[in-house]
């Protein structure tokens, strides 16, 4: 009965170290979440930015930066979509 | 015998020059008609444009930071007859610091899996991490260029602007019509300013805005020279 005792204590221990490192892990995964999804605002006002920009200044490059600001955009999108499936 | 003396002919070239001299109070057409070699303010200013583009390389590249009459270029506070005669940037060299910065930090990652740093993460956080890094330098660097390529400062054919987007969405241009300009200073300041020869310009005006500054343009002392032809034109019907 001692041997049992101790053996279930064993499995208990294990069990309480595995949860924890669920708890721990799913906590980093929605931290990283949240700091691609501030990327995604960062980039978005990057967008803005941009549009503003081209609104003052014309140039020939005008284009060309608002392309590079929308991919900028799309791959900050693309990278938050890969963490999410990634992780879980 | 002489001719009896009449002084209605003296006055009469008097009541000329009165004539002449109350018109002068009206008008100064009277006065002293124009030479007919003496060239219009537009073509004062479009000869001070013909000189620094002699004296200048014309340069036609879009990243230029030193552009004379640039192509394609316009503001939209831009008036109806107002034309761009001089773009410029901060000198290229002023750049270095950031692009080395972030050739740097692209590289860390690789430096650091020499030494097991980060080995107490599972191998997926790895990767993401890595992701994380390289949108943050991607982040830096777009900004960083955004910051170089949008503040300008422009010369025009009316007036000196000062375009500053100093942060996300803060907007400041500044503008001064060339006849409120009072005083012109240039500073070549440390010894890349000397070897590449770029410098502040300090623009002193009458205006609203006492002071413009052109902070690390290229050849500094051509703006002032090309501001101060401007003037000259400007200037040059009076």
């Amino acid at each position: 009965m001692f041997l049992q005792l101790t053996t279930s204590s064993f499995d208990l221990n294990q069990l309480n170290q595995f949860s924890m490192g669920n708890v721990l892990f799913n906590v980093v995964k929605i931290f990283f979440l949240i700091g691609f999804f501030l990327y995604i605002l960062f980039a978005f006002l990057v967008v803005r930015q941009i549009e503003e920009m081209r609104r003052t200044v014309v140039t020939p490059l005008s284009p060309i930066i608002q392309v590079v600001g929308y991919l900028h955009l799309l791959f900050s999108i693309v990278a938050f979509l890969f963490v999410f499936i990634y992780l879980s | 015998m002489p001719d009896i003396f009449d002084s209605s002919q003296l006055q009469e070239p008097a009541s000329s020059d009165s004539a002449k001299a109350v018109s002068t109070n009206t008008g100064d057409e009277a006065l002293s008609p124009p030479a007919p070699s003496s060239p219009s303010v537009a073509q004062r200013k479009q000869n001070a444009v013909a000189q620094l583009m002699e004296d200048l390389k014309v340069n036609s590249n879009p990243f230029g930071s030193f552009s004379a009459k640039p192509k394609n270029t316009c503001l939209d506070i831009q008036m109806q007859n107002e034309e761009v005669l001089l773009l410029m940037r901060k000198h290229p060299v002023t750049q270095i610091k950031w692009i080395v910065i972030a050739i740097f930090l692209v590289f860390l990652p690789f430096l650091f899996s020499y030494v097991p740093f980060f080995n107490f993460l599972p191998a997926r956080l790895h990767v993401i991490l890595l992701l994380g890094w390289f949108l943050m330098i991607l982040g830096f660097s777009i900004e960083a260029f955004l910051d170089w390529f949008y503040n300008i400062y422009i010369v025009t054919n009316e007036r000196v602007i000062d375009c500053d987007f100093n942060s996300l969405l803060f907007k400041n241009i500044s503008t001064a019509k060339l006849d409120k300009v009072e005083d012109i200073t240039v500073t070549n300041k440390g010894y890349l300013g000397s070897i590449f020869d770029y410098g502040t310009v300090l623009i002193q005006t009458a205006g609203a805005v006492d002071e413009f500054e052109f902070e690390d343009t290229p050849h500094p002392s051509r703006v002032s020279a090309f501001i101060n032809d401007l003037l000259e034109a400007e200037k040059g019907t009076e």
